[in-house]
């Protein structure tokens, strides 16, 4: 006698409900015979309700709308199917897994979301396969279900950490940052960003962030306004009067994670002394406090500056600077990474032709050949807009010359077929000042 | 206003086949129809059509069922973030409704219909 046979339903039914992933026993129409506790908690239905349902109500999964793998064809089917006759698969002798021999698929594992009772997409591995007799008959179908919301999790913060998430870029300059942020990130070293107006200093300090073993912890950014000082003092270190609850700072609030600060420059020389003591010792006395208080976080900081020039023009002291810049990161200007430029028309006109819900397919070749020739003084944020405001008013699946911002209009120039940009500001600026000139030249 | 001139209701049904749809975010059809209380049961009301989505997608969805000036929709399961949007653009949603659509309409036209509602038949061995 195999072990089969010495267990009837209940026993069987009894060991899927102790099972820690999510089972549910299907007759080969598709409508559920048992659901196991696991999946009960999972997809938020009661095991004894969801009897003899069909499984695309239960589960609702993509492939459940799509069009179901089993190929139950249980749709236009009323009434709810119950155990095959016979009174269960025990009685029909050995159960068998595996390949099938009945008119339904052999089985299936794939990836997909299911909706639950709760109203929350969850992602899961759905394997799917058939049980049959000892004469090959089919009994049931088995769906196992794995809750894949961890490993998505986990998948993500990998992504991003190999600098995919929101920083990208395809050049030499630029995958050399790339590849620093896997051996920065881990570490609680400061660090210096530098770059021009829009390349991406605030989302490099994230993804330095995000990368690190702090990113579950909070990731302040400090924006330094013109403010009276002691108020900015206020701001970043707290402040404690008797009698009223103490006020937590930018260092307090990013205690355990970062502290971005955008604009080293426009800190003050006083707060930049008492950073200092901050990055020495560890810890902060807030305004009107008497006893220090401990912070852990790691410091990015941010300028558009060339870092020497900070010190030569003395907008920061040497002792702050030489703390700071521990890590220094250089985000190059985007007309010195002109091989990104391609990429990152591609990669924006694809993330604003799905927020518009709009088939633009690209760039003609006259409108490429401007936006390639631009000096992009903006940067990545400029050419983001440029595509931004392309996208919102093309009508047509390419985005010709004629739906590129106006200013980038007024620049076109040069013969018809290769329109060329100045390349210079100073170019830019003599051109843009003078259209009359440009005009009475077109007229020769 | 005489009282026989309330205006009359629409519905919208999530379509999968002739049931509703288990999912929200993945229906590809709809039925808009007015609430008609004497439509026979299991009939669909006079003057109902069927609208085929040009695009699977909740927020194109979100965007007619707020166009099309229907009072109720009536789907299967549905994300919390449509369904508290259409919540706040004060239509009703019936949610977690199982089984065919005629008798989903004959339900809601007779005031029957609530969230979680299962029209399947039975199962048998309730029956026996």
């Amino acid at each position: 006698m195999s072990p089969a046979r010495r267990f009837g339903l209940a026993d069987i039914l009894h060991v899927l409900d102790a099972l820690p992933v999510g089972v549910m026993m299907l007759s080969p129409q598709g409508r559920v015979l048992h659901m196991n506790r696991a999946l009960g908690v999972l997809t938020g239905f009661d095991p004894g309700h969801a009897r003899g349902l069909p499984c695309r109500h239960v589960l609702r999964g993509q492939p459940c709308v799509a069009g179901c793998l089993m190929g139950c064809g249980a749709f236009g089917l009323s009434g709810r199917e119950t155990w095959p006759e016979g009174g269960g698969p025990a009685a029909s002798g050995a159960l068998l897994p595996g390949k099938g021999k009945s008119d339904g698929a052999d089985g299936f594992t794939l990836e997909t979301d299911i909706l639950t009772r709760k109203k929350r997409k969850v992602p899961v591995r759905l394997t799917n396969f058939p049980v049959f007799d000892g004469t090959g008959k089919e009994l049931f179908r088995l769906d196992v279900l794995e809750d894949l919301t961890e490993v998505k999790r986990l998948e993500q913060r990998l992504h991003q950490s190999r600098g995919h998430g929101r920083f990208i870029g395809k050049s030499v300059a630029m995958e050399r940052v790339t590849n620093l942020i896997a051996s920065v990130a881990p570490t609680v070293a400061p660090v210096l960003i530098s770059g021009e107006t829009g390349t991406g200093k605030d989302i490099l300090a994230e993804t330095l962030h995000h990368a690190s073993q702090r990113s579950r912890e909070p990731f302040v950014r400090l924006s330094i306004s013109p403010l009276p000082e002691e108020l900015l003092v206020a701001d970043l270190f707290g402040q404690s009067s008797p009698g009223l609850p103490d006020k937590a700072g930018s260092l307090q609030q990013a205690a355990g994670g970062t502290l971005y600060i955008s604009e080293i420059a426009d800190i003050p020389k006083e707060i930049q002394s008492r950073l200092i003591g901050v990055l020495d010792e560890g810890a902060i006395l807030p305004v009107g406090g008497t006893r220090p208080v401990a912070v852990n976080l790691r410091l990015i900081t941010a300028t558009s500056h060339e870092p020497g020039t900070l010190l030569e023009q003395g907008m920061i002291t040497p002792e702050l600077f030489h703390r700071l810049n521990v890590v220094h990161l250089q985000l190059p200007p985007l007309r010195e990474r002109r091989e990104d430029i391609d990429f990152l028309l591609q990669h924006f006109l694809d993330v604003y032709a799905a927020r518009f819900q709009k088939d633009l397919k690209g760039f003609s070749a006259e409108a490429r050949a401007l936006l390639a020739a631009y000096d992009y003084p903006g940067n990545v944020r400029e050419l983001k807009n440029i595509v931004e405001y392309s996208a919102m008013v093309c009508g047509e699946p390419l985005i010709g010359i004629e739906s590129l911002p106006g200013h980038l209009g007024l620049l076109k120039g040069g013969d018809a077929g290769h329109p060329r940009l100045p390349r210079t500001g100073h170019e830019r600026k003599k051109k843009l000042s003078d259209p009359a000139k440009s005009k009475s030249r077109e007229r020769k | 206003m005489p009282l026989n001139a309330v205006e009359t209701r629409y519905a919208l049904v999530t379509l999968c086949n002739d049931e509703v749809s288990p999912r929200f975010d993945l229906t590809a059809e709809v039925l808009i129809s007015p609430l008609l209380p004497d439509t026979p049961p299991g009939k669909l009301p006079d003057g109902h059509r069927h609208l085929v989505l040009a695009h699977i997608s909740g927020e194109e969805l979100c965007d007619l069922i707020t166009r099309s000036g229907v009072s109720v929709v009536i789907c299967g399961g549905i994300e919390e973030d449509y369904f508290h949007y259409l919540r706040w653009k004060r239509i009703e949603v019936i949610s977690e409704v199982m089984g065919p659509v005629a008798d989903t309409l004959s339900r809601l036209a007779g005031g029957e219909l609530k969230s979680g509602d299962c029209l399947f038949e039975p199962a048998r061995e309730e029956e026996s």
